[in-house]
């Protein structure tokens, strides 16, 4: 229950103002708009991917396994449509053609994944970076910590652990190479950083991700007690100072898998001013039942819950969320159906690192407006939305579904038409 | 025996008063040490009033206010193992000597400093 949400809002609404009147322009020049040249009724790219049609979560295409599972034809997000646009490389700008860069922080990762290993650009394991054997009062300079890194790259779960980043990397840069399926950003490109648990050596992984230059970082995760205050200062500082995105996934309810209402609970990363927060979906194209909520959560996207969503294997997952006792023929060794707004995070990460690549100048305020501005209410049928900040023009919001479920294309097209 | 009793549980809460760290300007105070014989490689662990569990090493975070330099003034306090890890925040080691608390307060106090805590050592969930 962070107090600050109201500048939050404001915030979000100063943003609208500067994106309303502050488009166009940009450091590579205005280019051609590539949606005049995309078919948008175009078949899906990745059919050659073999799980591809697993992916509700991207695809409203119908065959045996929607049909099967009464999958909710609009529970996707519109991707599709934004991959005709971009995949990941920038558009436009100075690194025309080159990925872009997202951080990855979390348990640990199977690096040798045959869908995104070639995503990898970087990977380091900080645990035991000797922070004290500096000199007093010196610095530990920036390619001490990149030097380290190349050298301490075991971010691998020991045998038989529970390995959370495995999946959660495959949602955002699972590779179109016929194998699996696709994540959210085929062609952007992953730095992997294991998540140290002391407050110093988070900083540190932070730090990293700001060296290799990522403009995404994505965080499933959050911890017991909430953020501390270093760590609220040093991800404000990320975000405003250098304009990295940072996304959290906005957490699975209780004990019992009950949502929280993160505006009376306990401080959550998730809820800071600084970052994206993400809540969950399903398969009927409704909030989840564990999507943690509250004004302070951004967006929701999907995580699965009765069928849960495809991914890389999470080794040692207690819970089949999915249907692979069905009949469907799924590689369980590489890959399963899982669930948990840890997913919908690096799916909302992804959706930001194609809005990056069509538009480099938009500053995280920016994204986040336009996220907020271009998702779809769902439910809003039998749920009301209400505008929070009063003013008639800012998007409106629900409890349990923030500002509702992205929508890929339109946040594309939409950062797009804004460069 | 009662009034030492007595006197002993004032001493108590004297010291208990006195143990509170900070976040941003306000103070999380400690209920009890809760370190147990388990705990290894010097990691304390404590219960917050507000029942939270907190553990770190006799480490501290600190951040210098924007464009103000703290070093000296932290250096002054009698503390010599001072890193910085990024931008102007800061590790500080203390000396198994020295109380944590009485030194997180100090540094906070600090015009100079924006942020002085415990090094928490973070129980993590995966979601």
């Amino acid at each position: 229950m962070i107090k600050n949400n109201l500048i939050k809002h404001i915030v979000s609404l100063s943003s609208l103002t500067f994106l309303l009147i502050g488009c166009g322009g940009g450091s590579g020049g205005k280019e051609t708009s590539l949606s005049k040249i995309v078919n948008l009724d175009a078949p899906s790219q990745f059919d050659t991917e073999p799980y591809y049609k697993y992916a509700w979560h991207f695809s409203s295409k119908s065959n045996s396994f929607s049909n099967n599972f009464n999958i909710n034809p609009n529970s996707h997000i519109n991707i599709e449509n934004a991959w005709k646009i971009t995949k990941g490389k920038y558009q436009v700008g100075g690194n025309l053609s080159q990925p872009v860069k997202i951080a990855v922080i979390d348990s640990n990762f199977n690096t040798s994944h045959e869908d995104y290993k070639d995503s990898i650009i970087a990977q380091c394991n900080l645990d035991n970076f000797p922070i004290s054997s500096y000199p007093d009062l010196s610095s530990i300079p920036s390619n001490d910590i990149i030097n380290y890194c190349n050298v301490n790259t075991n971010v691998s779960p020991s045998a038989g652990e529970y390995s959370h980043g495995t999946a959660v990397t495959s949602f955002i840069t699972s590779k179109a190479n016929s194998k699996g399926l696709v994540g959210a950003a085929p062609e952007a490109e992953i730095v992997l950083i294991k998540l140290p648990n002391d407050i110093a050596r988070m900083n540190l992984a932070f730090e990293y991700a700001r060296l290799m230059d990522v403009k995404v970082i994505n965080n499933s995760w959050g911890t017991i007690n909430g953020p501390d205050s270093s760590i609220i200062s040093k991800l404000n500082e990320l975000k405003n100072t250098y304009g990295i995105n940072i996304v959290f996934a906005s957490g699975n309810g209780d004990t019992n898998g009950i949502a929280l209402n993160l505006d009376t609970d306990k401080d959550d990363e998730a809820e800071l001013d600084s970052v994206i927060g993400v809540g969950a979906t399903n398969k009927d194209n409704n909030i989840t039942a564990y999507s943690n909520y509250g004004s302070t959560i951004d967006v929701i996207a999907p995580g699965g819950e009765s069928i849960g969503v495809l991914g890389a294997f999470v080794t040692n997952n207690e819970v089949d969320h999915g249907p692979n006792s069905n009949g469907e023929n799924i590689d369980t060794t590489n890959y399963s159906f899982t669930q948990g707004t840890s997913f919908s995070a690096p799916i909302t990460t992804g959706v930001i690192a194609l809005m990056i690549s069509v538009n480099p100048n938009l500053t995280p305020d920016q994204i986040r407006t336009i996220l907020i501005e271009t998702a779809d209410k769902i439910n809003s049928e039998t749920e009301s939305y209400v505008d929070l900040v009063g003013d008639g023009t800012t998007s409106t919001f629900n409890t349990q579904r923030a500002y509702g479920k992205i929508n890929a294309y339109a946040a594309v097209k939409k950062a797009q038409d804004m460069f | 025996m009662k009034y030492l009793l007595i006197t002993l549980f004032a001493v108590n809460s004297l010291f208990a008063a006195n143990d509170f760290y900070y976040e941003f300007d306000k103070k999380v105070y400690i209920q009890e040490n809760v370190t147990s014989f388990k705990s290894s490689n010097g990691i304390q662990e404590y219960k917050t009033t507000d029942g939270k569990i907190i553990k770190f090493k006799n480490e501290i975070v600190a951040q210098c206010k924007k464009d103000i330099q703290c070093i000296d003034d932290i250096k002054n306090l009698g503390i010599n193992t001072i890193v910085k890890i990024s931008s102007n925040f800061y590790y500080i080691k203390l000396n198994s000597s020295m109380n944590i608390f009485e030194y997180s307060q100090k540094i906070q106090e600090l015009s100079s400093v924006q942020i002085a805590h415990p090094n928490f050592i973070k129980k993590r969930i995966f979601r």
